[in-house]
């Protein structure tokens, strides 16, 4: 399905105009408005939840986190190797959003890192 | 409906449908799954003391969700790369990795590159243009 892609408006910081891509797109439907995840995904690995995307900016560059909003994920692994496949997995979204709206969109999740995780471990 | 709502609805049903598409779930990427077929330990009996106790936290944690041969096969070889890895596989619901046991074994993963991926690990180091 293609999506028309709106020009996000002039004059916001790229983040902010990431947080609408964000919900423009339905990333909150899985990774929760707060980006904090936690939606259903049953025998996930990731003890059967969609992970959150809070903490992206310390495991991910920005090259690595453009890559992973366009490419997606092709397969979630299984928590139970000889149960049900998870029903959910994210889509890339390569063609549908527009260059602009991965870069916003990136901003947008680097910039969800707490001020207060400056632990290096 | 506003048009914004209206793409927001559009976009919202458009990542629902494709999260939930589930053809193209079956098959890893095959550059993992390549990983997956290589060995699946680490020969670690020239390895400093506390890098071999290092090592067991890893087999024991990095094994959890996926195979080990993943983390011993793949090309992550320098220390940044290493270290956003392992944060992120510790924020993974269900990791059960907490900041000590991902400190040991990002110590330990960072110690093997430049042991066992010499070769890798310099080349990299080269084309990132770090000393």
């Amino acid at each position: 399905m293609i999506v028309a892609a709106a020009e996000p408006p002039h004059g916001d910081s790229p983040a902010e105009r990431g947080r609408r891509v964000y919900e423009r797109y339905g990333c909150a439907l899985c990774h929760g408005q707060d980006g904090k995840g936690g939606f259903a995904n049953p025998n996930a690995e990731t003890a059967g939840k969609v992970p959150g995307v809070v903490y992206v900016a310390e495991g991910y560059t920005e090259g690595e986190l453009r890559k992973k909003v366009l490419d997606g994920l092709a397969t979630v692994g299984k928590a139970d190797a000889k149960g049900p496949r998870p029903p959910y997995r994210m889509p890339g979204w390569a063609g549908q959003m527009s260059e602009r709206e991965v870069e916003d969109l990136v901003r947008y999740l680097m910039s969800l890192y707490p001020k207060s995780a400056k632990e290096k471990w | 409906m506003t048009k914004s709502a209206g793409l927001g609805l559009a976009g919202a049903l458009a990542a629902l449908g494709a999260a939930v598409a589930l053809g193209a779930q079956e098959q890893l990427d095959p550059r993992i799954a390549a990983y997956d077929k290589g060995p699946a330990a680490i020969d670690v009996s020239r390895y400093p003391a506390d890098m071999r106790g290092r090592y067991k936290t890893f087999a024991s944690r990095c094994s959890k969700c996926h195979t080990l041969a993943r983390a011993v096969n793949c090309d992550f070889a320098l220390d940044d790369e290493w270290e956003r890895y392992v944060k992120r596989m510790m924020r993974k619901p269900g990791s059960e990795i907490n900041s000590a046991q991902g400190k040991e074994i990002y110590e330990f993963l960072a110690y093997d590159s430049k042991v066992r991926k010499k070769a890798l690990y310099e080349r990299k180091l080269k084309e990132a243009g770090k000393p």
